[in-house]
């Protein structure tokens, strides 16, 4: 009798992991509902930009952090500010230097549920080859079976990540902390 | 010592905020010449940073200026003719309407290029207009044609003083310095 039940249990276990593994969510993101943004600050005044191209693979479920996953793949090239000068020079060697590293990479595979509805990411960020790790922290404004929006930011040290060299290492123009936000919106992958 | 001017001299403030703001407008000008021909930098950067603190602090300084010019008398102009006195209220109304239209249109550039300005790190001034490229470049445009105007008066004024010193011999200049 015993055997049976440990074989039932067993099998109600696998049956169960399985299932929830199949539960977890893949999203695809809708760019032009999503944006990615930054602001640094210059003479001690914002300095706002975006990235308008990024793609990657979101695998998230509230009910099963343990096998969620995010990469998030960002075309640097793709930066603009209010002021196009400033783009270009983001774009050039002391900056982001996009001819030679044109992409930024975020991953994420550790989450963790905070107050509310309130959500941690442990991961890392890679932008010029030099990877850093990043913790974000991020909410819901929309969560059902076929879409989600989620927003959220995280902090970065620009000369950690090798961002503005040379003479811009020096935080008195251009300060080190440089906040990231983003606000995304997919729908669940068919 | 004065605080108020008279019928015969300029009073401490007067004379005081003459002297700081002649200091302030030359530096300004000077700065604002030079760093819009230089290459992206972190210097030229920081330039644009000191331009906007200063012009900004001119700015505030001028609207004290004003309301001291307008709550005091002058020394009397008597010395002059007709001309003279014309010419001399002229440039001098003309410098306050650029002390104040230069540093306003400086707010629009820097709003309009999205890049506000800070005060020394205190406050950081809001955007008076949206940003949009027409409108920067075309402030730009009025920003830097009212400096030039802005140099051809200080020319203008400083030559009528020198004149004065040194050819009329009159006190003229003498009354700002002391």
């Amino acid at each position: 009798m015993n055997k049976y039940i440990n074989l039932l249990l067993t099998i109600f276990i696998t049956v169960f992991s399985i299932s929830g593994l199949c539960d977890t969510k893949n999203w695809e993101i809708l760019l032009p509902k999503s944006k990615i943004t930054f602001k640094a600050t210059q003479n001690n005044s914002p300095l706002q930009g975006e990235f308008s191209k990024f793609s990657g693979n979101i695998v998230f479920d509230k009910a099963n952090l343990e096998n969620s996953n995010v990469l998030i793949t960002i075309d640097m090239g793709s930066v603009t500010t209010s002021y196009a000068d400033i783009a270009n020079t983001l774009k050039s060697k002391d900056w982001f230097d996009t001819s030679a590293f044109p992409k930024a990479v975020f991953k994420a595979e550790k989450f963790s549920k905070l107050d509310g509805d309130k959500y941690q990411a442990t991961g890392t960020l890679t932008i010029r080859n030099k990877t850093q790790p990043v913790i974000l922290n991020f909410k819901f404004n929309d969560y059902s079976d076929e879409n989600a929006t989620a927003e959220g930011s995280t902090q970065l040290k620009r000369t950690a990540l090798k961002v503005g060299q040379g003479e811009w290492s020096d935080t008195s123009a251009v300060k080190d902390a440089v906040e990231v936000k983003f606000s995304i919106t997919a729908q669940k992958k068919k | 010592m004065l605080f108020k001017n008279t019928r015969e001299r300029f009073g401490i403030v007067t004379i005081f905020i003459h002297w700081v703001m002649a200091l302030l407008l030359i530096v300004l000008t000077i700065i604002g010449l030079y760093m819009v021909n230089i290459p992206i930098s972190a210097q030229k950067l920081k330039l644009f940073g000191w331009h906007k603190e200063l012009g900004l602090l001119a700015l505030f300084l001028v609207m004290f200026r004003i309301v001291w010019r307008l709550g005091n008398i002058l020394p009397s102009l008597d010395s002059l003719n007709i001309f003279e006195r014309f010419a001399a209220k002229t440039v001098h109304w003309l410098f306050y309407v650029f002390m104040f239209a230069i540093p306003i249109t400086g707010w629009i550039v820097t709003s309009s290029a999205g890049l506000p300005a800070s005060f020394f790190g205190l406050f950081v001034l809001p955007n008076i207009v949206a940003t949009n490229n027409d409108t920067l470049e075309l402030f730009q445009m009025i920003h830097m044609w009212l400096s030039y105007g802005l140099i051809a008066l200080f020319c203008a004024h400083v030559g009528a003083a020198l004149k004065h010193h040194f050819i009329n011999k009159d006190d003229i200049l003498r009354r700002m310095l002391r």
